[in-house]
């Protein structure tokens, strides 16, 4: 088994384990460990992919950044003091179904798919392709995504300022 | 020769539209009887012109009126021929003679009622006419039905009488029903022969190109002429429509109108004469109609109700004739009737001005005191009563020689025995009434001038008719040689019949009726006709709406009220899909997503 | 192993996540489905643009890491204001549209 594959299935059993794992906790702040966790393994996907620039933001962003924020608003959203941070779940069945059915149809359209096995080679590194293209073909989009952050910023503070 | 038609028709309609439209016109009483006058005198002259010049052989105009792919569907316009001609005389006169009369007899209508008056006059003049000159069944029936309405609302013209409400509608509803199989008839006449047309129809039937199986619908169409003319069992409209004013009596209901269905019967003859069944049928139920009505008329009292019944059981002898197949003989019989009958009309209403009651039996001796009505009664009742030399000697017996020469044994008969009972009732009114001991009450004056000159002129038309008919020989009816004396013999046995009980008392009257019986209470109930006849609408039209009632709540609203409910229903329980919480909506997306997978999987 | 693996995957993740968010009674736990099923979606992204050989996918995934940064910074400052009015983050209690 080539060091791809070796990667690939260890990394596809780590975040399919914890992705599981952050949808059945009970613990809601187990479940945001679990979420770090799967992010991770996906930053490693992303490097089996040769994505390593990718890997760094999914790092960087991802399991800092985000997990971060939740676990700030995990805390100012449960009475604590003394409380377990519990967290009940809904009747399980009908969103296991849809859930299963979802992925059953996609499977089956991927099984009749044709989809290429070999990887072509890349020219080049992929940071480089990367980088270039985003300030030549997308920077519009990546101007816009700096006006987005704004928004978002101000949204949030908006949003999370306590009224006074 | 059209415009002088379209003058007769167009004058009275003039008339009518002016005084429909101009109400001050019309609420000045005085001055829309002189329009009214003005104009059927206009129409007479007209028609006089035109009857004393006829065309060689039958005019027809036509108009398009609604198109169709070859040829219009139906047309407007005028027939013209030699009997055409001579009705619209008759109609003419009698219409202005009735309209003079009435001004005086109507005098004590206040002036916007009168003006009321000689505006249905002139709508009923303007549709007699039109009816008589109708080229095509479509344009017959409009005007057909027009006379009906001028019958209903001059009948009701007096509407705040109850009994003058209810007669006007019940002659409306008796004749709307034979209507309805006459429109019924007209419509499988198209259907077989592909048109309205009279002279169109009238040339088939000459060249035995019509379709086959045509009795039905001449049956049907018949069955107007027995609304219309009051055959049996349609006739109990006609003594009720009495509560019309008497002028009214004698225009439509003696002269005119009801002479339409005969005047129809006699103008299709044509196509009668295609199915003889129908035919046969008409002659029996004319003849069973006179004797009917003849029986009614000696025991009534109302002075008009006997000449009511007099009319209807005139018009089955006129139908009795056509139904032998003497169209002429029973045209005959209809000019001299709508003469002699709206003179005995209008001097019964002469009588009822003068005396106040309608009453036969409050009257008496009125000849010394009413000389000229009762001059002119006399004579009018000479003429029914068919009497040589008068006119009505001469169309009876024509009516008469048509059904013996037919072969119709037992509806002659029948003729015959109503001739005598015609007599008997005729001088039975003439005896109380005239005659006889006791004076009636009240302080009795003749009629003055303006109704006595109508009288004056009705009379002498009769006796001239009858003395033409006398000297000119009416040759050609072949008429069996017995024929003469037969009729004159069972006349004098009526008068007799009627001088011995009523005049000389030699017989109680009393006496008479006890001897006949059960036919008497009958006659006097009217054999339960008229009460069979309301039984049967007010069942029918109740027992119709309760059920259109029931139909429309239960059905209609019924489903209506169900789909609502359902509505509701649906609406209460699809409702619980909005719970208001985003997760279940991702449910919805993912279902949704599921579903569009599937569906492109089995569109491949 | 070829591209289907990586797809079929990134399906798993995406049928997890999806499972999350219908089941989770808490709104933060429903983010976090949310979240799996953005990271799925940048899976696939990523698989195709190296199997491809075209760096659109690339970039396609780097936005959809910065806007779904965005937006979990919002959803949690709206989280926490509906948190300070209702007192309570259990989505089942969240039902104002409720008809």
């Amino acid at each position: 088994m080539t060091l791809e594959a070796a990667g690939f299935w260890g990394l596809a059993a780590v975040l399919l384990a914890s992705s599981l794992a952050v949808v059945l906790t009970r613990n809601l702040f187990h479940s945001v460990l679990y979420l770090a966790v799967a992010l991770i393994a996906t930053g490693g996907v992303f490097l089996v992919l040769d994505a390593a620039f990718l890997f760094g933001v999914q790092l960087l962003l991802y399991a800092g950044g985000v997990v971060t924020i939740v676990v700030f608003a995990i805390m100012l959203t449960e009475r604590l003091v003394g409380e377990r941070i519990r967290q009940t779940s809904r009747s399980l069945v009908p969103g296991a179904g849809v859930a299963v059915a979802v992925l059953g149809g996609v499977c089956a359209f991927l099984r009749r798919a044709s989809l290429p096995a070999e990887r072509p080679p890349f020219p080049g590194t992929q940071t480089a392709a990367l980088g270039e293209a985003l300030v030549t073909r997308y920077v519009l989009s990546f101007e816009l995504l700096a006006v987005l952050f704004v928004a978002a910023l101000l949204g949030a503070l908006y949003f999370a300022r306590t009224d006074d | 020769m059209t415009p002088l038609a379209l003058a007769v028709l167009g004058l009275p309609f003039l008339a009518f539209l002016l005084l429909a439209l101009a109400a001050p016109l019309r609420r000045h009483g005085r001055g829309a009887a002189l329009v009214s006058i003005a104009a059927i005198g206009g129409s007479l002259a007209a028609a006089l012109r035109l009857w004393l010049a006829p065309p060689a052989e039958t005019v027809v105009r036509r108009w398009e009126w609604i198109p169709a792919e070859d040829g219009p569907l139906v047309t407007v316009g005028l027939y013209i021929d030699t009997v055409g001609l001579a009705m619209l005389v008759l109609v003419a006169l009698v219409a202005f003679l009735v309209q003079v009369y009435s001004w005086a007899y109507l005098e004590g209508e206040t002036p916007p009622s009168l003006g009321r008056y000689y505006t249905y006059q002139s709508l009923f003049a303007f549709s007699m006419l039109g009816l008589v000159l109708a080229p095509n069944f479509v344009q017959m029936l409009i005007f057909w039905e027009l006379v009906g309405l001028c019958s209903y609302l001059l009948i009701g013209f007096w509407y705040d009488r109850p009994a003058a409400a209810r007669a006007a509608v019940k002659a409306f509803w008796t004749t709307r029903l034979g209507d309805v199989g006459f429109v019924t008839g007209i419509v499988l006449l198209w259907r077989a022969t592909g048109t309205f047309d009279f002279a169109t129809l009238f040339g088939a039937a000459a060249a035995h190109r019509l379709p086959a199986g045509l009795s039905l619908t001449m049956f049907l169409i018949y069955l107007g002429a027995v609304g219309k003319s009051a055959q049996f069992p349609l006739h109990i409209w006609l003594p009720d429509a009495m509560e019309g004013p008497t002028p009214v009596s004698a225009l439509i209901h003696a002269a005119t109108m009801v002479a339409a269905g005969v005047f129809m019967v006699t103008r299709a003859f044509p196509l009668f004469a295609a199915t003889p069944p129908v035919l046969g049928l008409i002659a029996w139920v004319g003849a069973f109609t006179a004797l009917l009505a003849a029986t009614m008329a000696c025991v009534e009292t109302d002075i008009k109700r006997v000449l009511a019944y007099s009319t209807v059981s005139q018009l089955g002898f006129m139908m009795a004739a056509a139904g032998a197949a003497a169209p002429q003989a029973a045209f005959f019989h209809l000019v001299t009737h709508g003469l002699f009958k709206a003179l005995l009309f209008l001097a019964a209403g002469a009588v009822i001005h003068a005396v106040g009651t309608n009453d036969i039996r409050e009257m008496g001796r009125l000849f010394y005191a009413l000389p000229q009505t009762g001059t002119v009664f006399l004579v009018g009742t000479l003429a029914l009563s068919g009497i040589w030399p008068l006119s009505g000697f001469f169309s009876k017996e024509a009516v008469l020689a048509a059904v013996w020469n037919a072969g119709l044994g037992v509806p002659f008969a029948v003729l015959a025995l109503t001739a005598l009972l015609t007599a008997a009732y005729m001088f039975r009114v003439v005896f109380l009434a005239f005659f006889g001991d006791r004076q009636a009450g009240g302080h009795p004056h003749d009629a003055p001038a303006v109704m006595a000159v109508p009288l004056w002129i009705l009379a002498i038309l009769t006796v001239a008719i009858g003395v033409r008919g006398a000297f000119a020989g009416e040759g050609g009816h072949s008429a069996p040689r017995w024929l003469p004396a037969l009729s004159q013999a069972l006349a004098a046995a009526g008068v007799g019949v009627a001088l011995v009980t009523y005049q000389l008392r030699l017989v109680s009257p009393a006496a008479l009726s006890r001897a006949l019986g059960p036919l008497d209470v009958m006659a006097r109930r009217r054999y339960g006709l008229d009460a069979v006849a309301a039984a049967v609408y007010r069942g029918l039209l109740l027992g119709l709406s309760r059920l259109i009632g029931w139909v429309d709540r239960y059905l209609v609203d019924g489903v209506v009220n169900v789909l609502s409910a359902w509505t509701l229903w649906a609406g209460d329980h699809l409702r619980r899909m909005q719970t208001g919480r985003a997760q279940d909506y991702v449910y919805g997306v993912a279902v949704g997503f599921l579903l569009l997978l599937i569906a492109s999987q089995i569109w491949r | 192993m070829g591209l289907r693996a990586y797809l079929l995957l990134a399906a798993a993740v995406f049928a997890i996540g999806l499972f999350g968010v219908t089941t989770r009674r808490n709104a933060v736990g429903i983010l976090l489905g949310i979240e799996l099923m953005l990271n799925a979606v940048n899976i696939n992204f990523v698989a195709f643009a190296r199997y491809n050989a075209s760096v659109a996918g690339m970039v396609f995934a780097l936005f959809t890491i910065a806007i779904t940064v965005a937006e979990i910074a919002v959803g949690l400052a709206i989280v926490i204001a509906i948190f300070r009015v209702r007192k309570t983050v259990d989505a089942d209690h969240l039902d104002l549209l409720k008809g």
